[in-house]
């Protein structure tokens, strides 16, 4: 069973989204890359963005990341502060350690192409 | 450069050019209003798979039928595209009522059979006599579906506005004009103890009254806060209506003004100087499980909409009719 199932699939996102998104927008260090005035489009795209941490169904490959996120220029520090507030989100949903320990793995392994650094040789 | 077949022509749209443009520049009569996926009247039809971006609003049936809208499509393959027989969307309306609701805001009463949900909004289609076009504005629908078969409006009048200074001058009671619709889903859908929080500025009254009134009449048992932005005190209206309404328990009625004003104690409704965004961060810190109605220009929508998403209500328990501003 995939986590994006134990956690509870579709619903486990549901009840992440708001709580994440009103997070990214109140923190300093990323909220100008998701205050946009169309924010039903944002809200259906930070559902991909979950859906794909929690190991949930989707169809992104590593270059996908790397193509959607190239024009936002990303560093570290924005790549740490996404992974923050999406601990926190969990952790406020009471998801056991070892789910969220797996949630951010899978963050991990796309971190170079969202970052679009080279991958580590 | 897509090449695009209409009517048997073909025509070559430019880079980033929506189709509709294309087709106004080729010379053709197409209908159009806000040219911005809101208002319907641009609706064509393509048998095409890659219609993206431009239905919008549209209803499945319609969806499948492959209408679309031509201001939204930017085409980058060649398509076929059809006229749709628009005279099949549009019912004919007479005029039975028009009154100043105050200087600037114009209320019209239609008579129509149109089946719609308070909150909506429908395209008023007409032509002025000094300009040969079909002329298509969005208005909101400010009455209940009470069954009587007119619809009310609340335009605000602009004297260099084409459509709203028709309606003003020239339109009379017992004139027609064309109406297309209802579309949106600002409309009345919460749960019967459900809070309500609705934000209105200036003609953005009409939708929310539309709600508050179904609300009303299906027995809304939450409490109904409105609070109801504007400029100056003078640019409220229907203020006597709105007093009759609050006879309901659970209705509580603000008018919220910017500008400094010395008397305005003579109204018969509670009314403020405030900044009507640092009045609802004040009086609404917590909006978790509130139904939000946010209805007005952009700049209040947007801003207002982050504001309560911010202050605990859920995205789909938001609902923003937008006015769309006219060239
Ligand atoms: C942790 C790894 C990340 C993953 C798995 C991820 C995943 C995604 C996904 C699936 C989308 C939707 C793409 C689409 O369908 O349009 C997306 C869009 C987006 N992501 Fe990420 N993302 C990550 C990190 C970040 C970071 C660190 C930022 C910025 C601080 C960010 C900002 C955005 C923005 C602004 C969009 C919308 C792009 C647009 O509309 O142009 N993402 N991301
Ligand atoms: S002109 Fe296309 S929807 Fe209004």
């Amino acid at each position: 069973m995939s986590i994006y199932e134990k956690i509870g699939g579709e619903a486990a996102v549901n009840a992440a989204v708001d709580i994440f998104y009103r997070k990214v927008l109140m923190d300093e260090r990323i909220s100008e890359f998701f205050d946009t005035v169309d924010m039903e489009n944002q809200h259906v795209k930070q559902k991909a963005f979950l859906t794909m941490a929690f190991g949930g169904p989707n169809s992104y490959t590593g270059k996908d990341m790397r193509e959607g996120h190239k024009h936002l220029n990303l560093k570290e520090e924005h790549f740490n502060a996404v992974a923050e507030n999406l601990v926190a989100t969990l952790k406020e949903l009471e998801v056991p350690q070892e789910y969220i320990d797996d949630i951010i793995a899978v963050c991990l392994s796309v971190k170079d192409d969202v970052l679009n650094l080279e991958p580590a040789a | 450069m897509t090449a695009i077949d209409f009517e048997g022509e073909t025509i070559r749209l430019g880079e980033n050019e929506p189709l509709l443009d294309g087709l106004l520049r080729a010379g053709f009569d197409i209908a159009n209003g806000c040219r911005s996926g809101v208002c319907q009247s641009c609706l064509l039809q393509s048998d095409s798979e890659k219609l993206v971006n431009c239905q919008q609003g549209l209803t499945e049936a319609q969806k499948r039928l492959g209408y679309f809208l031509a201001c939204q499509c930017q085409p980058w393959e060649p398509m076929a595209v059809n006229r749709v027989d628009g005279e099949q969307l549009k019912i004919n309306a007479k005029v039975v009522d028009k009154r100043w609701l105050n200087p600037s805001v114009l209320g019209v009463t239609l008579e129509a059979a149109l089946d719609y949900q308070p909150g909506q909004y429908v395209t008023l289609l007409g032509r002025p006599s000094g300009s040969g076009d079909f002329l298509a504005r969005c208005y909101s629908i400010a009455n209940a579906s009470d069954g009587s078969g007119t619809l009310e409006f609340h335009i605000r009048h602009y004297a260099d506005g084409a459509f709203s200074n028709w309606l003003a001058t020239e339109v009379e009671p017992g004139d027609c004009l064309q109406v297309q619709g209802p579309m949106g889903t600002c409309i009345y859908s919460a749960a019967s103890e459900q809070p309500l929080l609705l934000l209105a500025a200036g003609t953005g009254l009409a939708p929310v009254l539309g709600v508050i009134k179904e609300a009303l009449s299906q027995g809304h048992k939450g409490e109904m806060q409105l609070l109801w932005a504007a400029r100056s005190p003078h640019d409220f209206y229907l203020l006597e209506e709105l007093s009759l309404l609050q006879a309901a328990a659970q209705l509580n009625i603000k008018l919220v003004y910017q500008e400094d004003f010395a008397d305005c104690n003579t109204f018969a409704i509670d009314s403020v100087q405030a900044d009507i965004y640092n009045y609802v961060h004040q009086h609404f810190p917590s909006l978790q499980g509130h139904k939000i109605y946010i209805c007005g220009a952009e700049s209040f929508t947007s801003k207002l909409r982050k504001q309560c998403f911010l202050a605990g209500a859920a995205i789909q328990e938001i609902a923003v009719d937008t006015f769309t501003p006219f060239a």
